[in-house]
């Protein structure tokens, strides 16, 4: 406090600095009313609530999705290699239905490990692995 | 309405109001909204003031002191016990207006909309002359402040235009008491050099 009694010392420039100051002070002790702050304020918050729920929501989405896609890709890359082909250039990928004449040894090898269930597929007759690709492993 | 009460509050100070501020933070933390609203009530009108000392315009400190507010809500978790919620707030308060600063870059073009005319429009009759050297001087002055190392603008600020006690200054940025009056005494020095010319000098040197 002392040392502010000094600097306050209205001489020369020292002394138009504290004055110029004074005149912003005055000013900022003297704020006008603010009646729709709290308004403004809940307006922002509510806004943030609603952002931040729509993000929640595909966050979860993502999350459930995310273990199907990775066990689905798995799979196809196991399946690859285990044919004893070498896996195809990105581009030559067909767009095949992943489906096997039953009963294919790997498909079998994998139902009996409890890895994967086969279904029939009712168009082809032939027999796919997607649906039993959502159980998760080791729950049978 | 709420900007009285929160100016009646603001005189209040000490640990019954720390106490009563852990209490709502605590129920604001547990979910109650009323509760952070009654932080909001509390603070509006200091926080106003601090930032207006940054931004030196009323919409704008409305504005950014409102974004404080939701920054502080959306991490009231971070806030520790012990913490006081306070000098928490005041600190988010300042980091905002100085991004404010930083992105709009308002400091000058406030002064010569705002500032710049009001200091003409209080002047009284004493001529033109040492209306347009205040005018000058007053630009300056915001002009200089922003150049000045943040620690230093900031203490400045809230020394010389919030008007805040050493004390407070020091509870808000964290630091003891004697690194605020060092960073205010040095901030000054630099200010006097940089405007200790006439104010012709001060006003149409900077830029």
């Amino acid at each position: 406090m002392r040392e502010e009694r000094r600097s306050s010392r209205p001489d020369g420039a020292g002394g138009r600095l504290e004055t110029l100051f004074e005149g912003l002070r005055e000013e900022c002790a003297a704020p006008p009313s603010a009646p729709g702050f709290l308004a403004g304020f809940r307006a922002r918050r509510d806004a943030w609530r609603e952002r931040t729920d729509h993000a929640a929501t595909w966050r979860l989405l993502a999350l459930r999705l995310s273990p199907v896609g990775a066990l689905a890709a798995g799979a196809a890359l196991v399946m690859t290699l285990s044919s004893g082909a070498r896996p195809p250039a990105p581009e030559a990928v067909p767009e095949a239905p992943v489906t096997a004449e039953y009963p294919d040894p790997f498909v079998a090898g994998l139902e009996e490990a409890g890895l994967a269930s086969v279904a029939m597929n009712d168009e082809d007759a032939g027999y796919e692995l997607l649906a039993v690709l959502y159980e998760p492993m080791g729950t049978r | 309405m709420p900007a009285q009460k929160a100016s009646d509050r603001e005189s209040t100070r000490g640990s019954t109001g720390v106490s009563e501020d852990a209490e709502l933070v605590r129920r604001a933390s547990a979910g109650d909204r009323g509760a952070f609203e009654a932080l909001v009530l509390r603070y509006e009108t200091p926080l106003r003031k601090l930032v207006y000392g940054y931004v030196l315009n009323w919409e704008v400190a409305e504005d950014v002191a409102q974004d404080a507010f939701l920054l502080a809500f959306r991490k009231l978790d971070n806030l520790g016990e012990s913490a006081a919620f306070k000098s928490w707030l005041y600190r988010i308060a300042i980091n905002r207006a100085h991004d404010e600063l930083r992105r709009s870059a308002r400091w000058g073009r406030r002064l010569d909309r705002n500032v710049g005319e009001e200091a003409l429009a209080e002047l009284p009759a004493a001529g033109a002359e040492s209306a347009v050297e205040s005018r000058l001087l007053r630009r300056a002055l915001v002009r200089e402040l922003a150049r000045l190392p943040k620690s230093q603008r900031t203490a400045v600020v809230l020394k010389d235009v919030v008007g805040m006690k050493y004390v407070e200054i020091a509870e808000c940025l964290g630091c003891p008491i004697g690194t605020a009056q060092i960073r205010v005494h040095r901030g000054r020095q630099k200010l006097r050099r940089r405007l200790g010319e006439p104010g012709s000098k001060a006003g149409g040197g900077t830029g």
